[in-house]
């Protein structure tokens, strides 16, 4: 049985959000930069990353739903790093050091992930020049 | 955090996710990823009125149904992250700054806007 996209979607983030939640439950909190939410931000780009190369290369797939917007889209969030300095009592530089920070790593995981993905079904992977500041690495 | 605030908690992810897609589906073949843009300003409003409620003493499970579930939900960092290698790829440098200065930028202010504006309504 196929799914309708709105469920999947529905259903895959339960699954990620739930965790998402579970991993921060379990990490202590710190006031600051919230470690666990930017693992759980650049992990899931890689991710989200590697999936995008396959279904460039594919095409549709029943899947993609549950998988990208669903699990994944669940899994990270953006709001908590935007918000960081409302929620968290971060300062405004850390607050917005930490949502530069996490952004830039996010793409660059993104990045290697579509790489990785590319590679491992023999795409034409993106020059790396392209995709990554060296400087970054 | 009890069990069901856990649960409720997935499950108003899962609605933020669903609101999402909703949103992505107003626009299926953009030239620029802005739904992603929306969707996530509004959750980092959301997220900022919770954190207001939160200091004037909304319970911490409402705070991680709402925020952390379906704000949590509605905003993403995965598909911001690939929109914006997918510009790379297409070699749109310039889209590629517009977008993530874009996103950072509207997402602080809306932070700020949701987290202001309960406060101001409620004090």
């Amino acid at each position: 049985m196929r799914l309708p996209a709105p469920v999947a979607v529905f259903l895959g983030a339960a699954v990620g959000g739930g965790a998402r939640l579970a991993i921060e439950e379990l990490v202590p909190s710190t006031s600051g930069i919230p470690w666990d939410i930017a693992a759980i931000n650049v992990v899931g780009s890689f991710a989200l990353g590697l999936l995008a190369a396959r279904l460039a290369e594919r095409g549709p797939q029943w899947w993609a739903p549950l998988a990208t917007t669903g699990v994944l889209g669940g899994f990270t969030t953006f709001s908590a790093v935007a918000a960081l300095h409302w929620t968290a009592d971060a300062s405004v530089p850390v607050a917005l050091a930490a949502l530069v920070g996490v952004t830039a790593a996010s793409v660059v995981a993104a990045a290697l992930g579509w790489r990785l993905g590319a590679r491992t079904l023999g795409l034409r992977s993106i020059p790396a020049s392209d995709v990554i500041d060296e400087d970054v690495l | 955090m009890t069990t069901l605030t856990w649960i409720l908690a997935a499950l108003a992810c899962g609605l933020g996710a669903t609101m999402r897609y909703g949103i992505a589906h107003l626009d299926p073949e953009p030239r620029f990823p802005w739904t992603t843009v929306v969707s996530n300003a509004i959750g980092s409003a959301v997220l900022g009125a919770v954190a207001a409620a939160l200091g004037s003493g909304a319970s911490t499970s409402v705070g991680l149904v709402v925020g952390a579930g379906f704000a949590g939900g509605l905003t993403t960092f995965s598909t911001l992250a690939v929109d914006a290698v997918v510009l790379l790829h297409e070699r749109r440098t310039s889209a590629f700054w517009w977008y993530l200065g874009g996103t950072l930028t509207v997402g602080v202010l809306a932070a700020f806007a949701g987290f202001a504006v309960w406060s101001t309504a409620t004090a």
